[in-house]
């Protein structure tokens, strides 16, 4: 079945495959049920039986004291979700937003729960999604009380011509969705009440790298081949209201390579600058092996691939597990001594 | 005094020179009013005696009937006011904000006064401006009731820490600077009033040519060889509250970096985005040994193929100067509103091919003129 490919433009083409073969419309509808039916239509030949793979992280920046193994945690929980879903055939774009709502729901990380307060005391959020197979793209930029802003993202690619709502219009979008609006109160953490409280009326500072500024992002490649990528954020401490970072917004050189080679570049560009605090970056190839880079303190980043996972935080950890089914057929992990 | 490079990130420095050359700080004072102290810090050695150009856009769009005189009309006197600047010896960031405003105020374009409703009957703008030396960038979206967005978005650079405001959020930050709030009807046109009425409800159909989704914009190059970009719009008729395209997006609708070139994007802004436009200009410049013209016909081309299955790609049009000084232009849609000056000459078209010639000359009064050339 994954070696089908409809043509979706036309309700006609897919009702007539069904009849022929129930079981593929069947299929369609799980893993495209909230696709639209644009995104159907395959851009080149589809591969079939790649390795699936995804790499996740919950932000380039210090993870102190305990926070350090909570982001472990959190992160291999995420990649883990999302390859469960690719091993049984789900599509890159749907792990991708699996994983990220699994850091957005973790408190541990800048997005979603978790977020950090403007100078007037609210959560903005920006959240963006890529389908690398048909290059569609919906992102939203300073939008309040929702749970899952990847979710939101995910709609505006789905349900309209667009690729980026921003503020009032992207919470009017999430009503008429069906979204539900959620007090600010269940997004807002102890610790980032307290650094609001500590911070107020401070513009950005040389304390940034512990500011909980980090953004949760996902990159997965599926069995047919397709490539998504998902970021999220809630932003910086003290942002200015309607403040938007760069989340929202998609050479001989390997993955591995590039990524080392711009993050270098980043630096030297911006030697000058008043304030340059460093990036990270995870990423697939289309050869689909998952990489990172980063050129901050840490970065919690995890990725699993070939009944592996893999994760680290600071510079060269890597600890690594093992991806076996149990006699119920469920999925388990067992870190590897 | 151009080529006097001020370290100014601290005051003394700059004092300690001013005591022995007041000319030179009353200069800068001049030319970096509104630019924060980061900006002063140079970036390399700064060439003197570079030949300055500009080019603008008024959007890659159809412009029928008597829209195309306005549309040529206006690019040209928006580039002709950037190139006075720049062989004045101004910035390229002043003198492509200032060609952006003339744009902005033309209500022929789809930026500022103009520019479209939304499907609620309201204006919303992005606009971003980038200056190539330092790679510092502001830039706002989505913003109500401000005559110039590009104007805030150089206040977002210059002011803070911040590259984009957005919403809400960019109206507090203009108000905090003193701009001036005006009424929506100051910037809404008879036209665009009719075809928001005509539209209302429909979502972007096929017509998408004649809505007026014309963004503009301007790239120029200074005397110190400094280059800088710069795009606003309105948007597209009857977007939904708080839709963002390309423009405002560094990297997406524009981009300029000294060592490279500087771009500037218009038409269906999904399509830019889901191509990264700019920055793939920019890439191709980059990485490979395509000139200006080249990387923008290709990265153009690209698009096209890569979109070809996507239910809209209404095509798109760049302007560019890559770091050898030269102006260039490319599109594919059916017309596109340009502009460029340098040697004392400026150009202008809208249809494919269509290149008006017209000469620069000071008057007895010492007045710049524009003469057609015959």
């Amino acid at each position: 079945m994954e070696t089908v490919i409809m043509d979706g433009r036309t309700l006609n083409t897919g009702a007539e495959a069904a009849v022929k073969n129930p079981i593929v419309l069947a299929r369609m509808a799980m893993e495209h049920i909230s696709c639209s039916v644009r995104s159907l239509v395959s851009r080149e030949k589809t591969p079939t039986n790649v390795e699936p793979a995804i790499i996740v992280h919950g932000g380039a920046v210090a993870f102190p004291g305990d926070k350090k193994e909570k982001a472990l945690e959190g992160t291999k929980e995420a990649a883990f979700k999302g390859y469960r879903m690719l091993i049984d055939g789900r599509s890159a774009l749907d792990a991708v937003q699996a994983a990220i709502c699994v850091l957005e729901n973790n408190p541990t990380f800048d997005a979603g729960t978790g977020s950090p307060l403007t100078s007037e005391g609210n959560i903005e959020m920006d959240a963006v999604i890529m389908d690398g197979r048909t290059l569609n793209t919906g992102a939203v930029a300073a939008v309040k009380n929702v749970k899952n802003p990847i979710v939101l993202a995910r709609m505006v690619m789905d349900h309209t011509d667009h690729c980026l709502l921003v503020g009032q219009g992207a919470n009017q979008f999430a009503d008429e969705e069906g979204v539900p609006r959620i007090p600010k109160e269940n997004l807002i953490t102890e610790e980032n009440r307290k650094k609001f409280k500590d911070s107020f009326g401070k513009a950005l500072t040389t304390d940034f790298s512990t500011r909980g500024h980090d953004t949760v992002g996902a990159v997965a490649i599926d069995r047919n081949g397709n490539i998504a990528f998902g970021t999220s954020t809630g932003g910086i401490t003290n942002k200015r209201p309607g403040r938007v970072g760069d989340s929202p917004i998609a050479a001989n050189k390997c993955t591995q390579e590039a990524a080392d080679y711009a993050l270098d570049q980043m630096d030297m560009k911006l030697r000058n600058a008043k304030n340059n605090f460093g990036a990270g970056v995870i990423g697939i190839g289309k050869d689909g092996n998952p990489v990172y880079s980063f050129r901050t303190e840490q970065m919690a980043w995890a990725w699993a691939k070939d009944w592996k996972l893999h994760n680290g935080v600071n510079p060269g950890e890597n600890n690594t597990y093992t991806i076996k089914t149990d006699a119920n057929g469920e999925y388990k992990l067992n870190k590897d001594e």
